[in-house]
């Protein structure tokens, strides 16, 4: 009891010294573009407005195999298609198809449907004339679900054999990688005959969005906005089949079929929003046998997303991220053209992975302690691969003084591209070397260390931590700002 | 049995729904900053919870003709916002390093405890120990059958008085708006 009095009494505390600046002019804009975005979808949409209440999605698992391992659940999903749609009888029309290398994650099943399946009629409300705008993009997809729902709707899941960013020139640049899964995974079109998506289209684009187990028999509720009528659901696990139920939404099961099922969210009666209610709010249940491995749960969703390739605006770009603020110019050098080219011959040597070591000069290096070493121990490791297949970029450059350059670069690997990295050269009053720290924080990438195993050199900046701390919160708040910001879907659902 | 609230700025939101209807700019004036201070228990950063509170503000005005419980809907979408605005945070702590206290980690704060909990049971907490709410209108909120709330609430203290009541565990108020970044 005292536990709880000082509880509340602290709560209150700790709310009454909050203070935040009230902006009512903000949320007046934002209800604007809103209505305006809320319009569109209802004049171009056929998905239909359904579902406030509470339900719940179960999840039934293949109770004979218990998860060993993700890639092995994806390889047994594969397998196990046939018989989970076989027993389902709730998705006895669904069918899939598709290499499995085409989908992300999940296994597939290849069957005979043919790859273009732009819906023949065009959609309610939608371009009765011309082409689809998705179908520039369906080549580039391959069918991997197709389920007829309860109500009628036929839906069909098509994954984008490149990444969602990448299908629709996104260009995020957070550094944190944490807009990966958002705009760095394989894109999900999903649409049917008498559907429209977001862009008056007969398909609308979806990013796969993970869920995390909550405890040992819950994976986290999910929140679905009032423009949701269903549910795609993706999973490696063995599992044969997923539901929804609730009060007020009419209980739908399906298969899954390599690794994905269709849920629809058909609710009772009409949309009331003045219940208080934001959404549905559906909860998942795994089966307890899952519960001793629960890191093997791993699930992906189509939900609302409100998303136009169209209205996608520039403008919600980021600004740049600390990791990439060059240092203000200082004094130059008497060429800085010439230092500059001179600069970028000598990176490209030390870099170049078709030149032994031994046959670079050593005053590439203003210092060498330790490189070699690292190099060696990189290429025994298991990132050598890719430290090989890795292209330099040499992207802008900043004198700070006559004899010291800054420079900005990315490396594009086949782990990945690392962007924004900044390096720095000096002049020893004969040639241009580059520094020590510039080589060895590549290789700590790569798992190589100048100065020991538990060493891993850090990134190069001109700030010092405080200033780079303090630069970092000033950013993230900024960027945080951009992707909560209602016209720059689908940024906002990018954490 | 904890004491109700006291109504007013200094206790935190007014908790009776409307009894009659009220401007949007009225509503805005008086529940914004009780809302803020919701949602910065809730989700631990100011700025965020900031964000949150306007964003449901701009969920309301665009709905507002047709809800009848206009405050209520705000709670809720305020908490809401703040569950699911945890989902991603926690998504991006399984992505990168987080500074946020762990089990081997020493919380300092009371604000840190919190951060420890799920985002549930966080709600929760706060929901029944700063809006001195009953586990109905809870379960209302947060959207799970009433007897989860008690469950979620014993168990969110059980770990919180585990972590407060560690040696060297700091007593200080929560709320200063400064959560460590997360990695990069």
């Amino acid at each position: 009891m005292d536990l709880e009095r000082d509880l509340a009494d602290r709560l209150r505390a700790g709310a009454s010294a909050v203070s935040a600046h009230a902006d009512l002019d903000e949320v007046v804009a934002g209800a604007s573009g809103r209505r305006r975005r809320t319009r569109r979808l209802s004049i171009g949409g056929a998905v239909a407005v359904v579902a406030i209440g509470v339900g719940g999605v179960f999840l039934v698992a293949d109770r004979d195999r218990a998860p060993v391992d993700r890639s092995a659940a994806a390889q047994r999903a594969a397998v196990d298609s046939s018989p989970a749609t076989a027993s389902a009888p709730a998705a006895t029309d669904a069918a899939a198809a598709t290499s499995p290398e085409d989908l992300d994650a999940v296994g597939g099943q290849s069957v005979d449907v043919p790859l273009s399946t732009t819906p023949a009629s065009a959609p309610p409300n939608g371009p009765s004339d011309g082409p689809d705008p998705a179908d520039e993009y369906l080549d580039r997809t391959s069918e991997i679900y197709r389920r007829t729902l309860p109500s009628g709707d036929e839906v069909t899941v098509r994954l984008s054999d490149v990444a969602y960013g990448e299908l629709f020139d996104i260009d995020w640049v957070a550094p944190t990688g944490s807009a990966e899964l958002c705009v760095g995974h394989p894109a999900a079109m999903i649409g049917g005959p008498d559907l429209a998506g977001d862009w008056s289209s007969a398909w609308a684009v979806r990013q796969w969005l993970p869920l995390h187990v909550e405890n040992e028999t819950h994976v986290e509720e999910l929140y679905f906005g009032d423009d949701s009528n269903f549910v795609v659901v993706r999973t490696i696990l063995p599992a044969v089949e997923v539901g929804v139920s609730g009060p007020g939404i009419h209980a739908d099961r399906a298969a899954f079929v390599g690794g994905i099922a269709i849920l629809e969210l058909n609710r009772d009666g009409e949309l009331t929003s003045g219940d208080g209610a934001e959404g549905p709010m559906v909860t998942m249940v795994t089966d307890p046998a899952f519960a001793a491995a629960p890191d093997q749960l791993e699930f992906s969703l189509y939900a609302h997303i409100r998303q136009t390739p169209a209205l996608f605006d520039p403008a919600c770009q980021p600004p740049p991220p600390p990791s990439a603020l060059l240092p203000p110019p200082g004094a130059q050098p008497a060429d800085t053209a010439a230092a500059e080219a001179e600069i970028r011959a000598r990176h490209a040597l030390l870099v170049d992975q078709t030149v032994a070591p031994e046959d670079k000069p050593e005053w590439l290096l203003d210092d060498a302690t330790g490189v070699t070493a690292a190099r060696e121990q990189m290429e025994a490791g298991q990132y050598a691969e890719s430290a090989a297949g890795a292209k330099y970029t040499l992207e802008e450059f900043v004198f700070t003084d006559p004899v010291t350059a800054w420079f900005r670069y990315s490396i594009d690997s086949p782990t990945g591209l690392f962007s924004n990295r900044l390096g720095q050269a000096t002049f020893n009053g004969e040639v241009w070397q580059i520094t020590r720290q510039t080589i060895c924080q590549d290789l700590t990438l790569a798992a190589g260390y100048c100065d020991g195993d538990d060493n891993p050199t850090p990134s190069l900046s001109p700030f010092d931590e405080a200033e780079l701390e303090a630069l970092w919160r000033d950013w993230e708040l900024e960027s945080g700002l951009y992707r909560r910001a209602l016209s720059c879907d689908p940024l906002v659902f990018c954490a | 049995m904890i004491e109700p609230a006291a109504t007013g700025d200094e206790a935190g939101p007014t908790i009776e729904f409307e009894a009659e209807r009220v401007s949007f700019e009225a509503l805005y004036a008086d529940q914004f900053l009780p809302m803020v201070r919701l949602a910065t228990l809730m989700c631990g950063r100011v700025e965020v919870a900031r964000d949150i509170v306007q964003d449901a503000f701009v969920r309301l005005h665009v709905k507002w003709a047709g809800v009848d419980q206009p405050q209520a809907y705000l709670r809720r979408s305020v908490v809401n916002g703040c569950r699911s605005r945890a989902r991603w945070e926690r998504l991006r702590r399984g992505r990168v390093s987080s500074n946020v206290p762990t089990t081997q980690q020493q919380p300092e704060e009371l604000n840190d405890v919190l951060a420890l909990l799920s985002a549930r049971q966080r709600a929760a907490i706060v929901l029944r120990f700063y809006e001195q709410r009953n586990e109905a209108e809870i379960a209302e909120l947060i959207g799970c059958r009433p007897g989860t709330v008690g469950s979620l609430i014993s168990r969110g203290l059980a770990t919180m008085k585990h972590h407060l009541d560690a040696p060297g565990a700091g007593r200080s108020a929560p709320t200063d708006g400064s959560e460590p970044r997360h990695g990069s």
